[in-house]
């Protein structure tokens, strides 16, 4: 029971270490924050005039805005693991990360989290409140806070997953922009998936790019069912996490120390 | 003045001899850069896949953005685009003044600073894209050459004005360049015409307008070709008001260290 406690005092460690070093450098803050306002002002000039000419309701087209608005948020406060391994990787200091006791997913996954928390705080307090003032819509805040948790754990898990595969081939640049392009049009980030064809909302509500970026603000405003994108969350978690530890085992295998 | 011009040739033709040197990487790089930009065409075309024409913009307008916007984000960084990408790191790690110890023009050292081989992917396809598009619509060909040359010299002065802010106020300058590229690309490849109010104020203000939308405007047949006039003006404009506050900055580099600023 001590060795568990101890354990998890650990990975609090590292949620700690990220939360603290996420201090907002305010030109950095600006530079996010300039960069979401564009990307709302961009796509919602589309959504206007699928609205004024009718193609869409004004509901859908409140709905695109804040659509964009949660994925560009989410977007933005992920800490980039993919391209952390992919620098640990290449700088070496990767063999003392892997001797470390704790277990190197779990301490991945733990100081994400510690940088996405108070960036997603930051920015929701930024925008949410302004896009509510201009265009309110109804949703469930506690839905939206609980997928947003699990959207953060699966996104984490994908950029896990992509950085670890770094150790198995020196340039994965390529697996990088596949997934970032799937994240891209998949995860609301300029045009929402629900003003894309239905065949291509179903596909996409299927893959584990929709539940990192889009479903949250999906399954609050009642776009999309709760207990469905529920257990595909747990689903995903699960495959994501078994496929970090293979992926890990084998890493560990492939490693070799020179004194 | 002739010395600058011939260190600047043979500075970019360094350059592009050293990308060549890895054609695996480049040809690597390039298909990457593709297939991303062709990300956001797959997202447009989705888009008119269920909506179909939206306000008169088609994928043919979509095709010709992505291209206008691929040409000349890639001709503006293998060519002059160092001002944007160095000018921060120059100041912030005090080396300006490797730049002025050579008997040249820093400022048109500094614009060779920059090209990537993933530009040349943009390139290649930027050139297709606007090709098709050429081919759907060949009234546009006799002006969309001034109208990419227009909007690369503007987004010159613009970098070379914002970079100058850096000698004042260096703070947060690393991400500059990624704000203007990430403003000037990226709302070059939307329907400009469909911001109106406030949105094209606050454009206009950014000089976005004139810069960007006239000259795709008129290559699109919205515009006169008067507009490029307009443009003309703000392209000369930017790049004296630039000159200027450029000029005004290098004094404050300090001549004693390695080229900090003065406090």
């Amino acid at each position: 029971m001590s060795s568990m406690t101890n354990e998890l005092r650990k990975y609090w460690g590292y949620f700690m270490l990220e939360f603290k070093r996420t201090s907002f450098y305010w030109p950095g803050l600006l530079f996010r924050i300039s960069l979401i306002t564009l990307r709302l002002v961009l796509p919602f000039s589309v959504f206007e005039i699928l609205r004024r000419t009718g193609k869409i309701s004004d509901f859908d087209a409140t709905f695109a805005l804040w659509a964009v608005l949660i994925g560009q948020i989410l977007h933005n406060c992920d800490i980039r693991l993919s391209k952390r391994i992919k620098q640990e990787v290449r700088s070496g200091d990767i063999i003392i990360r892997l001797m470390d006791p704790t277990n190197y997913v779990f301490a991945k996954v733990a100081g994400s989290l510690g940088f996405f928390l108070p960036s997603f705080i930051v920015y929701s307090l930024i925008f949410i409140p302004i896009v509510y003032l201009i265009l309110p819509i109804k949703f469930n805040l506690i839905i939206l806070l609980t997928f947003t948790l699990i959207a953060a754990l699966i996104s984490n898990l994908i950029g896990l997953l992509v950085g670890m595969s770094s150790f198995f081939i020196e340039e994965n640049d390529g697996i990088e922009l596949v997934v970032g392009k799937l994240m891209f049009i998949f995860g609301n980030q300029i045009i929402p998936i629900i003003l894309m064809p239905i065949w291509v909302q179903n596909i996409a509500r299927l893959t584990p790019f929709y539940m990192a970026l889009a479903a949250p603000i999906d399954v609050a405003s009642g776009k999309y069912s709760s207990l469905i994108a529920f257990g595909q969350g747990i689903i995903y978690i699960a495959l994501l996490l078994w496929f970090a530890f293979w992926m890990l085992n084998k890493i560990k295998r492939k490693l070799v120390l020179n004194g | 003045m002739g010395k600058s011009w011939n260190a600047y040739w043979l500075f970019t033709g360094l350059k592009f001899k050293k990308v060549l040197q890895f054609p695996a990487n480049l040809v690597a790089q390039s298909v990457a850069m593709i297939l991303n930009n062709l990300g956001f065409l797959a997202a447009w075309g989705l888009l008119f896949s269920r909506f179909g024409n939206i306000n008169g913009y088609t994928i043919w307008e979509i095709i010709l953005l992505q291209g206008y916007a691929a040409t000349f984000y890639a001709t503006f960084f293998w060519f002059i685009g160092g001002v944007a990408k160095s000018t921060f790191e120059y100041l912030d790690r005090d080396r300006f003044m490797d730049l002025q110890l050579y008997p040249l023009n820093p400022l048109l050292l500094l614009t060779t600073k920059s090209g990537e081989p993933t530009q040349w992917g943009d390139m290649l396809e930027g050139v297709v894209l606007m090709g098709i598009y050429l081919w759907h619509a060949p009234e546009a060909v006799s002006l969309i050459g001034i109208s990419l040359i227009l909007t690369i010299a503007g987004l010159y002065g613009v970098t070379l004005f914002i970079s100058s802010i850096l000698f004042f106020i260096p703070k947060g300058g690393e991400f500059f360049g990624d704000l203007i590229q990430n403003i000037f690309v990226g709302a070059s490849m939307y329907p400009s015409q469909n911001f109106q109010g406030i949105t094209r104020t606050v454009f206009y203000v950014l000089l976005l307008v004139p810069i960007v939308f006239y000259p795709i405007e008129v290559v699109r047949g919205l515009l006169s070709p008067k507009y490029l006039f307009i443009s003309l003006f703000f392209v000369i404009l930017i790049n004296i008001l630039g000159l200027t506050l450029w000029n005004a900055g290098i004094k404050r580099v300090e001549s004693g260290s390695g080229g900090g600023l003065v406090d």
